[in-house]
């Protein structure tokens, strides 16, 4: 039967770049791939540097969810320094990991999700203004 | 608000944590459009090579809130974050945007630009066939837009995109336009920044630009000038570890070498800043930032990347 290939690009509303190309057979979803289509090699800026600017460093692969990278890295810095933190340290990182898990919802649902739930006539934006 | 008092406005050191600039330019921008009957200002926004924290920034402006920002300060028409459209209705709506607006509209670009293997390592959509890469609808819509705003480190200088061993090519968008570019940097940028660059080039134009092309009301002191623990620094009293309340010169601080209002206008609606939350300034506002601050907790004169001359900044007394 005929199968039909749509790319759908780009996907808008997220952080950062996103495409979708689908396969469908008969109205069936049979293969679909996303891309991401940006790439900075976060992975090789890391390298040779001193590894407590791992903390601020890692902080700048995402900016809706830089903390849990900074975060992640601070674990690491513990790690590898046997740090004992002290307990309060460890709820300040609680409650700053909690805040920023807590923004990055109420702006994914508020601003990302919400227009397509909405069902706003998305396309006839422009031409209404024209 | 004549154009000065505006300026001053931006300027005013006293100004930044009782909101007084912030709450005016709503009001102005509303007066002037009525009393001038001007359209609001037309902005594509392109994302290229960046992590996206730019537009999370603005997200947290307030007075005017990010609402009142859309309403009535700019006409948002393209922009990859907070656009309806999607697919082949989004890149439709950017074509006829540049048509409408050629010449009128600001292009605003957050992220550098990477060139390597035909700039495939950032494409803002494709189809069968076509792809846009970033390199090229920079140059294009650069090319046909009034104004040029770099918003973010990596748009304006490269930044942590462009920094080592930048595998892919990243440049900054001044590098590939033959053209004024507005760099408003910061990593990321603060909102106020961004909003009053837009205020004043809907009102004003063009505004005064410092020698690395930024606006020169933000940026016109260093972090240092301003900071609340410059006694410490005066008295050569330093801290120890971090957590101490002394001047962190002695960790790292690049606060010295870096143009930025952040000790009196603050971030997240005027709470705080790095130096008063304990941890040094990283200068990311910088031309070599984040190289020339690495590693970010060496003292100054220590520090492997830094050149004086990429600082943008002479380190004032
Ligand atoms: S070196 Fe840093 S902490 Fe010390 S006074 Fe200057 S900006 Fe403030």
């Amino acid at each position: 039967m005929s199968k039909k290939y749509i790319v759908f690009s780009p996907i808008t509303r997220l952080s950062g770049l996103l495409s979708a190309d689908v396969v469908l057979d008969e109205g069936t979803i049979i293969e679909a791939y996303a891309s991401s289509t940006m790439f900075r090699g976060f992975e090789y800026i890391m390298r040779n540097r001193h590894v407590t600017d791992a903390v601020y460093m890692t902080q700048r692969v995402c900016g809706i969810c830089s903390i849990a990278h900074g975060a992640a890295a601070s674990y690491l810095l513990d790690k590898i320094f046997e740090n004992e933190i002290p307990d309060n340290a460890q709820y300040l990182r609680n409650i700053m990991f909690g805040s920023d898990f807590l923004q990055n919802h109420i702006r994914h649902f508020y601003l990302f999700s919400l227009p397509i739930l909405s069902g706003c006539r998305i396309n006839l934006l422009f031409t209404g203004r024209t | 608000m004549k154009r000065d008092q505006f300026q001053k406005l931006c300027r005013d050191t006293l100004k930044g944590n009782d909101f007084s600039f912030s709450q005016a330019v709503l009001p102005e921008v509303k007066k002037y459009l009525k009393k001038e009957n001007k359209e609001k200002l037309p902005v594509i926004w392109l994302e290229t090579n960046d992590s996206g924290d730019n537009n999370i920034a603005f997200m947290n402006t307030t007075y005017p809130y990010l609402d009142r920002v859309f309403e009535d300060i700019i006409d948002l028409w393209y922009s990859n974050t907070f656009m309806a459209a999607q697919g082949i209705n989004a890149l439709d709506i950017l074509e006829k945007t540049a048509e409408k607006y050629a010449h009128e509209y600001t292009l605003v670009v957050e992220g550098a630009v990477p060139l390597k293997y035909n700039g495939l390592f950032n494409v803002l959509g494709y189809s069968k066939d076509y792809i846009i890469a970033a390199k090229n609808a920079v140059r294009w819509f650069g090319k046909h837009a009034k104004y040029v705003v770099a918003i973010g480190t990596c748009a304006s200088f490269g930044g942590p995109t462009a920094a080592r061993p930048n595998i892919t090519g990243s440049v900054s968008v001044s590098e590939i336009l033959d053209r004024a570019v507005i760099n408003v940097s910061g990593c990321p940028v603060n909102p106020e920044w961004f909003v009053g660059t837009l205020a004043h080039l809907l009102m004003y134009g063009m505004p005064e630009l410092d020698n690395l092309g930024r606006p020169a009301l933000f940026y016109g002191f260093t972090v240092h000038r301003h900071c609340q623990r410059r006694s410490y620094f005066d008295n050569n009293n330093f801290a120890q570890e971090i957590g101490d309340s002394e001047c962190m010169f002695s960790l790292g601080c690049s606060g010295p070498r870096t143009g930025a209002d952040c000790p009196y206008r603050m971030w997240i609606n005027h709470v705080s800043w790095p130096v008063k939350v304990n941890t040094p300034c990283i200068g990311c506002t910088n031309k070599d930032f984040p190289d020339g601050s690495s590693p970010f907790f060496t003292p100054l004169p220590k520090k492997s990347g830094s050149k004086k001359e990429d600082s943008g900044k002479e380190q004032d007394s």
